[in-house]
């Protein structure tokens, strides 16, 4: 009979019978159809989420290959009016500076308008998601480790989406306006200062990540090191309990464990998803846009307008700057949840 | 952000018009050039003048505080879980004993509140022989410490 009540009780573990107390936080409307309710094949799942990312994409690659056609052309015809009339070579560079600019800051400002959206999604996904992990993981028996990793999530989460949308995006901008200005008009100290402005936004980037990479290691081996003293005096205490009655108390600890591991671990790989969907869209839109630009840029150097080229390559830069910026906020995320998944200890 | 462009602009603005009284090889023109130099620096770094460190300390500690709240409500759940399965264990080792005795009966197990809690009392239904009444209550009382003023009987 004893064998029966395991049994029972390994039953009642494989089916999560408080499935209801530890939920990932529903997908956000504009994601939703890509991720599946429930995760039964990673593998599968992320798959389904990149094919209906490409599949989506297709109208923003067709859009982003139009107005590098209009560039091409612009520089083409620019090529060819410099052939004709040397003596105006100084009017129509400057001319078509201005209409490669022209050309190119409405669909940059709507990428740079998507990656503002992406980082605000992502971050306002986080708040939902990391309080249902840290609460999974203090059940655990991970209270330490928890707190500590909620702390530096919640804090550069709120420090990188708030720099990124008030001082790094800004940034952005001026960096734009500034290469319109060196390149247009030739101008080396602007593409000095242009250059500074870039180095500033990736160094940003990179630090805030340095450093909550360091402090999630490092706070995440010293409070481990503190919950699994922590359980094994609960532990302790059960087993100088009446054999019966701890036997019993022992059984139902090591079940809740276990199925608040297996709640914990649906939640995080639901939670990849939902993140990896909210960021793979923008990112490959983003990335696109990138891409075409950095091409046009090669093209158009073809037509020995230098200054053109030069141009295109800046905006391809600042696509590639919200590129780097939407995908640190994931990979700040994507780092955390992985580091609550991967339990006390 | 806007405010801080516009000033660094306005500055910019100013130190230009300044400067374009002189003549660009004028020594007043270098020393103006320089002092213009001093203020948009002073203009561009205006900002961390009014960065308060202690607001750091403050955000840190809200954050800690929901990550204290977020822990509490999954202990709590995890208690929740962990009462009930011992409830479910206790009760099912009782009606297995009382089923080896050829009685059917129902039990109802209370926990106390100590950590991990334990049954103190205990809630039996159903009509039982004074022989299996017996052999329960020493059951009740040497495997789960329940003594026989807590043990209920109803019939």
């Amino acid at each position: 009979m004893r064998r029966f009540i395991v049994l029972l009780l390994l039953f009642t573990i494989a089916v999560p019978v408080n499935a209801a107390e530890f939920t990932a936080p529903e997908a956000p409307g504009s994601v939703a159809e890509y991720v599946p309710d429930q995760v039964d094949n990673f593998g599968e799942d992320l798959w389904f989420v990149i094919n209906s990312a490409l599949k989506i994409i297709w109208p923003s690659i067709i859009e982003a290959m139009g107005f590098c056609v209009s560039l091409i052309a612009v520089t083409m015809i620019l090529s060819v009016c410099t052939q004709l009339s040397a003596m105006t070579s100084d009017i129509l560079r400057y001319s078509g500076g201005i209409v490669t600019a022209v050309i190119l800051i409405q669909p940059s400002k709507a990428m740079i308008h998507l990656g503002i959206q992406t980082v605000q999604q992502l971050s306002q996904y986080g708040k939902l998601l990391i309080p249902v992990m840290t609460g999974a993981m203090a059940a655990q028996g991970g209270v330490t480790k928890a707190g500590a990793l909620y702390t530096a999530t919640a804090f550069f989460d709120a420090l990188l989406s708030g720099a990124i949308t008030d001082l790094l995006i800004p940034l952005v901008y001026v960096f734009l306006c500034i290469s319109i200005v060196s390149r247009v008009f030739s101008q080396t100290l602007m593409k000095q200062i242009g250059d500074f402005t870039k180095w500033v936004i990736t160094w940003g980037l990179k630090t805030v990540l340095y450093i909550f990479t360091g402090y999630i290691s490092i706070t995440g081996v010293v409070s481990g090191s503190a919950d699994l003293a922590a359980l094994k005096a609960t532990k302790l205490a059960i087993t100088g309990a009446v054999p019966l009655v701890g036997g019993i108390l022992s059984d139902a600890s090591e079940s809740v464990l276990v199925s608040i591991g297996i709640m914990k671990a649906s939640v995080g790989v639901y939670g990849v998803l939902v993140i990896v969907a909210l960021w793979l869209i923008p990112f490959l839109q983003i990335g696109v846009h990138y891409l075409l630009l950095k091409v046009t840029s090669g093209l158009c150097q073809l037509f020995d307008i230098k200054e053109t080229s030069l141009l295109v390559k800046d905006f391809a830069d600042a696509a590639g700057l919200v590129l780097a910026m939407t995908g640190a906020v994931c990979l700040m995320l994507l780092i955390s949840i992985i580091c609550f998944m991967k339990g006390v200890g | 952000m806007r405010e801080y462009i516009m000033h660094l602009i306005s500055t910019a603005v100013l130190t230009a018009i300044l400067l374009s009284f002189f003549d660009k090889r004028s020594t007043q023109h270098e020393l103006l050039k320089c002092v213009c130099g001093i203020v948009m620096v002073i203009a561009a770094i205006s900002p961390l003048v009014h960065f308060n460190g202690m607001n750091l300390d403050r955000y840190i500690e809200d954050f800690s505080a929901e990550g204290q709240s977020a822990i509490e409500d999954g202990l709590d759940n995890a208690e929740e879980l962990l009462r009930k399965r011992i409830k479910e264990s206790c009760e099912a080792y009782i009606l297995d004993k009382a089923a080896s005795l050829g009685a059917t009966i129902l039990a109802d197990v209370e926990l106390d509140e100590t950590d991990p809690p334990k049954p103190y009392r205990v809630t039996i239904i159903g009509s039982v022989s004074p022989f299996v009444k017996r052999q329960l209550t020493h059951y009740l009382k040497t495997e789960f410490q329940i003594p026989e003023e807590m043990q209920i009987w109803n019939q």
